[in-house]
């Protein structure tokens, strides 16, 4: 089985941002860009930015939203208008300015002597998957392989097709919870009969996003099937500097910070029960 | 008008601060964390996290909820126990160019005794925020910031074991606030630290269950403000004592709340984890406050409030 090789997790700077555009790509979800300085460092798939969405009190903390693209000089991010920090959010303008602290956390490593990448996503956990998936392009040999299985409530919420559709090298599956787009069931479910399917999993690596219980599913299966397996675990983030410890989830070794320790960690650390 | 240097210093007891604004404790973790985003040396002070004699792991997630206007905690005092303070954070606030204040909390009053004897011992530390009153440590027995005889019994005990100043971090007891102070006073305590979070709750009624894995927690932000603000008045105007005041300062003119009530310094908390910055601002507001007010020192501000016409 293929082992994490390195903790990636470099020093987040607290500036303010411009914001160069922020547009509706279907009825409450939006990609937002932001201009940071090309000296910022480089960040990684997985990591959030942790941004001050209004001028408070109300909405009081800021909000974390993981990263959908960078590349030098401009952020992206993905979102789903859900309350209200993010519908403040949605009101953002180009050329308004933004209060991010980031690249924070610590994001995927991709596994470089996998030979088969399997990126498995819930939602709007699909966002990072897409950065994740053209990272790995860039970095491994030509003959290995991404698989990507998105799963989503219905047609409707289908967010980021186009976006792995158009990477012909990209195996793309799709699962609704109600049947009216691709597999009918939930992204765990398609992701099993995938594997059943499977002679060898040797040179497999897994990553995933998406809703606690589907992580339960994927890292149960990984052990199953003795995948390693990487997952981006969400708790609500305070501070997101390692201070407040108010990130916490249980993991086999105590408790882990989500904005530190993770928010991607080794399936393997995490307590599931 | 004639240009005028205004001296932004505060007294609290025995402590000298080059200016009146701290971070809270536990919400600055030991300073380290925040470095990279905040001149820790412009701070008046700095109050690290409460540390305890043993390691302890803390409370079950979730430990955080939003309210409108307020943060629900229960963290639990998680901290790697006082060993592991003085070997790993210690190195490090030994360097800060500002006042150190170490917040302490024990199970009993010999967990205390035995927190400051250590402490006392270093001599980066200015002086110990007894922390009496996290409303997220459940012992069992009652808390000895909830009555006046054992706050007064600690107080004389720890200044039998250490002479580093003692600032004692009350619960908000509504209505028994002066008590407790008074207590705190006449056993020699320094200052008190007014207020803590207060004991609070929410509820997922989608889930049907506590929105914090501890069920009950504190709650700090503007929510609190208005309570501790009149909390520090009214233990100003009653009891002889220095005040450190905090809950819910997000800006100078909250801070300057707290000082018209009658605090001798304030303290910052949640508001750092939504700016780092913020008690920078604050200070700079403040010099820029002083000056547009004529006023020459910080000091002739504390509890300056006109009531009564
Ligand atoms: C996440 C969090 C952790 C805290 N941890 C401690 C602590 O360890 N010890 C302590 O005395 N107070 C602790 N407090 C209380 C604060 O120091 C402060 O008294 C309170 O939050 C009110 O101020 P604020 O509204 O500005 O946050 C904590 C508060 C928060 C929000
Ligand atoms: S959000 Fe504060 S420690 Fe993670």
């Amino acid at each position: 089985m293929l082992h994490q090789q390195k903790i990636f997790s470099p020093a987040a700077e607290n500036i303010r941002v411009k914001v160069l555009s922020n547009r509706c790509i279907k009825p409450g979800h939006f990609r937002l860009a932001f201009r940071v300085p090309v000296s910022f460092p480089e960040a990684v798939p997985g990591q959030f930015v942790h941004i001050k969405v209004g001028e408070g009190p109300v909405p009081l903390l800021r909000r974390p939203f993981s990263i959908s693209n960078y590349t030098p000089g401009k952020i992206q991010i993905i979102y789903a208008v859900v309350g209200q920090g993010t519908k403040i959010l949605s009101h953002a303008k180009r050329g308004d300015y933004l209060d991010m602290l980031g690249p924070a956390g610590k994001g995927f490593c991709i596994c470089e002597e996998a030979k088969t990448h399997l990126l498995i996503g819930g939602g709007m956990g699909a966002a990072p998957l897409v950065f994740l998936a053209r990272k790995i392009l860039k970095k491994v040999k030509k003959d290995s392989s991404i698989s990507v299985f998105l799963g989503f409530k219905t047609k409707q919420e289908i967010i980021l097709k186009e976006e792995f559709a158009k990477n012909s090298i990209i195996g793309l599956q799709i699962a609704t919870e109600d049947g009216s787009f691709g597999y009918r069931g939930l992204v765990s479910e398609l992701f099993e009969d995938y594997l059943k399917k499977i002679s060898s999993t040797s040179k497999f690596s897994i990553y995933a996003c998406g809703p606690l219980q589907m992580l339960k599913t994927v890292a149960r299966l990984s052990f199953d099937y003795d995948i390693f397996s990487q997952v981006s675990m969400e708790e609500i983030i305070c501070c997101g500097v390692g201070a407040c410890r108010g990130c916490v989830i249980k993991g086999t070794a105590g408790y882990m910070r989500v904005c530190q320790e993770g928010p991607v960690f080794d399936a393997k650390k995490i307590s599931w029960s | 008008m004639d240009k005028f240097n205004v001296e932004l210093a505060a007294t609290i007891g025995r402590v000298k601060l080059k200016n009146p604004v701290l971070v809270a404790a536990g919400t600055f973790g030991y300073g380290e964390e925040y470095a990279k985003y905040v001149d820790l040396n412009k701070l008046g002070g700095l109050i690290a996290k409460t540390i305890t004699l043993k390691p302890r792991k803390g409370n079950p997630p979730p430990r955080l909820t939003e309210t409108p206007a307020g943060l629900l905690n229960s963290i639990g005092l998680e901290n790697s126990g006082i060993d592991s303070f003085i070997e790993k954070n210690l190195p490090f606030l030994h360097n800060l160019k500002t006042a150190l204040i170490v917040s302490i909390a024990g199970e009993n009053e010999e967990d205390y005794l035995r927190l400051a004897d250590r402490l006392g011992k270093e001599k980066c530390i200015h002086a110990l925020e007894v922390n009496v009153s996290c409303p997220n440590v459940n012992s069992g027995s009652k808390m000895i910031g909830e009555e006046p005889e054992l706050v007064f019994s600690l107080t004389r005990r720890l200044k039998e074991v250490s002479g580093l100043p003692f600032f004692i971090k009350l619960s908000a007891q509504i209505g028994r606030m002066v008590e407790l102070s008074q207590a705190a006073r006449e056993a020699g305590a320094e200052a008190v630290s007014l207020i803590n979070s207060i004991p609070a709750m929410a509820i997922d009624v989608d889930k049907m269950c506590p929105k914090l894995g501890n069920v009950v927690g504190g709650l700090s932000g503007p929510a609190i403000r208005a309570i501790a603000v009149k909390i520090v008045w009214e233990v100003h105007s009653k009891v002889d004592i220095p005040i450190i005041g905090m809950g819910g300062i997000m800006s100078l003119e909250d801070a300057l709340e707290f000082v018209l009530a009658g605090a001798s310094a304030v303290a910052v908390g949640t508001a750092n984890f939504i700016d780092p910055q913020v008690s920078l601002k604050i200070i700079d507001e403040l010099e820029h406050y002083l000056y547009e007010k004529k006023i020459r020192s910080f000091s002739e501000l504390v509890g300056k409030l006109k009531t009564g016409g």
